[in-house]
């Protein structure tokens, strides 16, 4: 008796962690199929070391939208693609605010090669603010190419977070008082390289950012 | 008198050092029981055997070779456990950049409606559930309120108007990846790189 207890034992401490429960919170949101299905998404994110909450949480949205069982295993489906596709541009040192924000910035019509250019230009830095400004831009009304061009040349000029802070909060600013939002997106860029000294070994010009905010990102 | 107090003394210590007479067949007998006296067999379980105190023998080259094989086991393991580690690199160096701890912020949501009997605060902070958190009702005029504790970060919510209407917050950014059809805002908490 005593051998098989410390058997069973030793097979529940050696059981991979890939034998996993569903989400407690899916239970009683889905039916049983629309869950299995999620699942199955869930546990191959997280099998590559994908982050698995904004996929329970999308099935969740779904199910509170009262969105039916396909839209939602899509959307998940979608998601999972986004956040696969994001690791792949941002490269295996992104951290999981850096994947979801690149996933956010997919689904807003970035291509993936901006992120790329993103990470190039701040290797050292993280780079979930500007890809967050850069998806909230776009939100507010810039057009995405104009968005893409200036977060990237900012992101390579300035150090730091604070220009990305400032920038969305201006930017947010003229659009609430009736600007249009590439053009003050393309203001608010100027502004702020001619404020903010440029880091050491990197100088750009406000004739760099101008011909940035007017040019396709890729 | 000296003298007197020197014999007594004497005297005594002889009488100290003397031998008592003894019987040699009780020394015999009392011999013979201790070499037939058995000691108490121990017919006690594996936990006995191992709690029982033993002194080890071991030259100092077989101690040597006991440390290296203790050292060399050690670094083996170690090496197996980076090697794993190196597997779920994605998931190791994720958990490692997140900052420890992050301190809830409190965030005020507004919406004006003047013809709800219930309006409620649905998003990723509260598993989209519509009976967590409901906004109180601030003036007659139909302003409704809530204060949320949000984690820093990037937040998608909608009000739910009478349990059935969705309503994106109007002072908000859309979330623009709706897969639903049915309209999210988005806020941004902290400025934190995460």
């Amino acid at each position: 008796m005593n051998v098989r207890l410390a058997a069973v034992s030793l097979m529940l401490v050696c059981l991979p962690p890939a034998v996993s429960a569903q989400d407690v919170r899916l239970q009683g949101r889905l039916d049983a199929r629309t869950r299995t299905a999620v699942q199955q998404i869930v546990d191959s994110a997280a099998a590559s070391g994908l982050p698995t909450e904004p996929l329970i949480d999308k099935a969740l949205e779904g199910a509170s939208k009262g969105a039916d069982d396909a839209r939602i295993v899509t959307a998940v489906r979608s998601l999972a693609r986004r956040l696969r596709e994001s690791r792949v541009a941002l490269g295996s040192s992104a951290n999981e605010a850096e994947l979801v924000a690149g996933a956010g910035a997919l689904s807003q019509g970035i291509a993936s090669s901006t992120l790329s250019r993103l990470r190039s230009v701040r290797p050292a830095e993280r780079i979930t603010l500007p890809l967050v400004v850069l998806t909230d831009l776009i939100a507010r009304g810039v057009p995405p190419s104009t968005a893409s061009s200036v977060i990237v040349s900012l992101a390579g000029t300035v150090s730091g977070s604070d220009a990305f802070s400032a920038l969305r909060r201006d930017v947010q600013q003229d659009i609430v008082a009736g600007a249009d939002p590439a053009a003050a997106v393309s203001l608010r860029a100027r502004a702020l390289l001619a404020a903010l000294p440029p880091p050491p070994g990197k100088v750009a010009t406000t004739t760099d950012l101008e011909a940035a905010s007017t040019r396709p990102p890729d | 008198m000296p003298e007197e107090q020197d014999s007594l003394i004497a005297e005594v210590v002889r009488e100290l050092r003397a031998q008592p007479a003894s019987d040699l067949n009780a020394r015999v007998r009392v011999m013979a029981a201790v070499l037939q006296a058995q000691p108490p067999v121990r017919r006690g379980s594996f936990w006995d055997w191992l709690l029982t105190p033993r002194g080890i023998r071991i030259s100092p080259l077989g101690g040597l070779a006991a440390v290296s094989l203790v050292a060399a086991a050690a670094v083996a393991i170690a090496s197996l456990d980076s090697d794993r580690s190196a597997d779920r690199g994605q998931v190791i160096s994720t958990t490692a950049a997140i900052p420890p701890f992050q301190t809830p912020v409190p965030v005020q949501f507004v919406l004006v409606a003047s013809a709800a009997s219930r309006v409620a605060i649905v998003g990723d902070f509260n598993d989209w559930n519509a009976s967590v958190t409901p906004l109180r009702q601030e003036s007659r005029a139909g302003l409704w309120s809530v204060v949320v504790p949000l984690e820093p970060g990037r937040h998608q919510y909608a009000f739910v108007v009478d349990g059935k209407r969705w309503l994106a917050d109007p002072s908000a950014p859309r979330a623009g990846d709706d897969d639903f059809g049915t309209p999210s805002s988005v806020i941004t908490v902290g400025e934190k790189q995460t």
